[in-house]
């Protein structure tokens, strides 16, 4: 029975076969592969293939220093 | 960069990505023709009927055209920071997330955090959400309150770090009038206002607990209304200027005629 809780993609795995915006300002998407992989696709065409750690490093951008 | 979509998204959500309090945070999205709080109430009207983000009545407010959801990508550090802001915030039922519907992050990196409520003081509940939530913090808001900024800007407080007392001094000496709906100490102090003036905030066989409990509720909203009454005036479902003014006065006449 569906959770009329529950946002409004479905809870579960975020799989190879879902897509989100990981960056609206430049366009870029990201997808997960498996477990260690995931895979960034940028506006100009490049695909990128990173493990979690390196995945992790992108999403910190410039730092995390507070304004 | 400006607001790229103007008839899809209001100023002040914008004003919650250009605000935000870390810089290197990535913007996930605000507007997207999906269902629930990231399209707006009318494309979920049309295409998706059923859907949560169109039921509760401060959904039923606002902008009908606007989204009403913030996605920041960010760092797993980042993720179990801000999602810990936001979840203390919640157990402590801070009134900087009176405008706030749902939220999702992680406390661990390894499980979605979530967390769900259905008006400005509704208990927050469980809720939950898919593992992208891992690397995003995703932020909806009751849709009554994409376009007043005042009601947005407190969630970036929380987002900061900011504890409620440091916010609250923040404001900088600003009379808070509150409105129905609201909780805290600018609520209190009214509530002992009216008490004082024979105008009981406790509704007749109510719990006696809740005459100072800081909450505007229906009791409290009747003894506003009441003295408004005592004064001719019609009533109002907040604590305008003038009748703080006569608050003020009135308690001050009682002072004077040592009551």
């Amino acid at each position: 029975m569906p959770d009329p809780d529950r946002m409004d993609e479905a809870a579960g795995d975020f799989g190879p076969h879902d897509w989100h915006l990981a960056d609206a300002e430049t366009g870029t998407e990201v997808r997960r592969l498996g477990p260690d992989r995931y895979q960034l696709h940028h506006p100009d065409g490049t695909v990128e293939e990173l493990t979690s750690a390196a995945f992790d490093r992108w999403r910190a951008g410039g730092g995390s220093e507070d304004r | 960069m400006t607001n790229p979509n103007p008839a899809r998204i209001t100023a002040p959500m914008w004003r919650l990505w250009t605000d935000r309090p870390v810089s290197s945070w990535r913007l996930g999205g605000i507007y997207a023709h999906k269902p629930g709080y990231h399209s707006s109430r009318e494309e979920n009207e049309a295409a998706w009927p059923g859907n949560y983000s169109i039921k509760v009545p401060l959904d039923r407010q606002g902008p009908a055209d606007k989204a009403a959801a913030i996605d920041y990508t960010m760092s797993d550090a980042e993720m179990r920071r801000r999602t810990g802001y936001l979840a203390r915030a919640a157990e402590q039922r801070d009134p900087r997330l009176a405008a706030v519907r749902e939220f999702y992050g992680t406390l661990d990196n390894r499980t979605v955090y979530g967390r769900i409520k259905d008006s400005r003081t509704g208990a927050w509940r469980a809720s939950s959400a898919d593992s992208s939530h891992l690397w995003h913090v995703h932020i909806s808001v009751l849709r009554a309150y994409t376009n007043t900024w005042e009601e947005l800007e407190p969630l970036l407080s929380v987002l900061a770090g900011e504890s409620l007392d440091e916010w609250l001094n923040r404001q900088g000496g600003i009379i808070m009038l509150p409105r129905k709906g609201q909780e805290g100490e600018h609520v209190e102090v009214i509530q002992r206002m009216l008490v004082a003036l024979g105008f009981d905030t406790v509704p007749p066989g109510g719990d006696v607990k809740t005459r100072y409990d800081g909450i505007y509720g229906d009791g409290t909203a009747a003894a506003v209304n009441a003295f408004r009454a005592s004064l001719g005036v019609e009533p109002a479902n907040r604590v305008t200027p003038w009748t703080y003014y006569q608050l003020i006065r009135a308690v001050g006449a009682l002072d004077a005629a040592g009551k």
